[in-house]
């Protein structure tokens, strides 16, 4: 039997094709460089991540200009505590191996200690916790930003 | 129209198909792919990735809830205010078996005490991030493949190909991607999660928040090392993981985790 409309059914087929191929190289500009190199994803940007700043740099870091401060924090009970944790990220002070900036001043001591010593209920009790209030008060002084200072050395506190 | 035969028709089709196979082969999409390493390669230098798998592990019964880590880690990775990585969670359980929970701000600032208690009988503090898991919701879901885990366990978000659709973050079960609101930050309104410190894992550095956290709550293990200490207490203690129920596989362990903690 002969086809009536072969016609039609050779310009549906040319549509299809054409659709295929414009698909295909329409693929080739829009699936960005390095995909599918390693997998489902573009392999460029594995190098991208890992390239990005690293902003803290460690007690050691610190060490190079404050070796006196670290001698004595290194002795003392606060020796897990890292320097960056009270201060600021190295980058905020140093750039290159360049002072760029004054390491930015902790405005409240009390609340910086209280981070890890205030008394709270979820608090392990086998750290030293404190109630700073009645503390400060026991001891005859009063409530201000900078009174843990007065009596104890955060680089090496001694109870 | 019958000038058209049958064997004419398909020796011009074979023709076309032909020309289009070439232009493929040859095109532009060949000569990308022939200036990039081959799979198998490491494509991070000297570091070679085939030689490590990262796994967490957190010790609830040491931290403190100090709140360093969450400070490092937007410090670090210059996380927009509002938006966490790692945040961590104060569980207050009553003696009736009433739970509480708060994280105030994510524990940056650290915690305050609670205005008023109830009865309680034990409460604590859970440090939370991305479990980085093996089966992850949030890479299957993106449509884009912007979404990947790496050779060494690490899952990441190409952030230049994300299109910030979103749905990584309602797939993911621990609440850890977050799209934030365009501050003019590159990259603003495209899906963020922990990298693991990707930056500086691979330089042979700690996670910040690993390297901030003061009593050692915070671990970072080397699977593919055998004499890698965390690795050893993960298969060696009684860990658990987060929704284990959902079987996503995570890598974050936890030491001491309470049923409460989701």
């Amino acid at each position: 039997m002969a086809i009536e409309h072969k016609k039609h059914v050779f310009r549906i087929f040319l549509l299809l094709g054409a659709v295929i191929v414009t698909a295909l190289i329409a693929r080739i500009f829009a699936v960005p460089d390095t995909f599918g190199v390693y997998g489902h994803y573009r392999a460029a940007n594995l190098s991208e991540h890992s390239a990005r700043e690293v902003r803290h740099g460690g007690n050691d870091a610190c060490a190079k200009c404050h070796a006196a401060i670290k001698t004595l924090h290194d002795k003392g009970p606060h020796i897990s505590v890292p320097c960056e944790d009270c201060h600021d990220a190295l980058a905020a002070h140093i750039k290159d191996g360049k002072k760029v900036a004054e390491m930015p001043r902790v405005k409240s001591v009390t609340r910086l200690c209280g981070r890890c010593h205030r008394d709270l209920v979820a608090r392990r009790d086998d750290f030293p916790k404190i109630n700073i209030e009645k503390h400060v008060k026991d001891q005859g002084a009063e409530l201000s930003d900078q009174v843990c200072f007065d009596c104890h050395n955060p680089h090496n506190p001694t109870p | 129209m019958d000038n058209v035969t049958r064997r004419e028709f398909l020796r011009k089709t074979a023709l076309a198909s032909g020309g289009c196979a070439v232009f493929l082969l040859l095109g532009p999409g060949q000569s990308v792919r022939a200036a990039h390493p081959v799979a198998g390669g490491s494509p991070l230098g000297d570091y070679d990735w085939e030689q490590h798998r990262y796994a967490y592990l957190i010790d609830t019964q040491k931290c403190i809830g100090c709140g360093m880590c969450v400070k490092a880690c937007k410090a670090e990775n210059k996380v927009p205010d509002g938006f966490f990585r790692t945040w961590i969670e104060r569980y207050e359980v009553s003696e009736d078996g009433e739970a509480e929970v708060d994280s105030p701000n994510g524990g940056l600032d650290g915690f305050e005490e609670k205005a008023s208690h109830a009865n309680i009988a034990k409460a604590f503090f859970v440090p939370k991030m991305c479990n980085h898991c093996a089966a992850s919701p949030c890479v299957q879901v993106c449509p884009v493949g912007a979404s990947y885990r790496t050779k060494d366990g690490v899952v990441l978000v190409d952030q230049q190909h994300c299109v910030g659709c979103g749905y990584c973050v309602q797939a993911c079960p621990y609440g850890s991607r977050f799209i934030p609101h365009d501050d003019g930050a590159p990259y603003a309104r495209t899906a963020q999660k922990c990298t693991l410190c990707y930056h500086r894992i691979t330089k042979g550095l700690k996670p910040a928040c690993v390297a901030a956290c003061p009593v050692g709550a915070r671990q970072l293990a080397d699977m593919k090392n055998k004499f890698d200490p965390v690795r050893k207490r993960i298969i060696t203690e009684r860990v658990s993981v987060l929704q284990p129920e959902l079987l996503t596989e995570p890598s974050c362990y936890y030491l001491a985790l309470d049923k409460e903690v989701r």
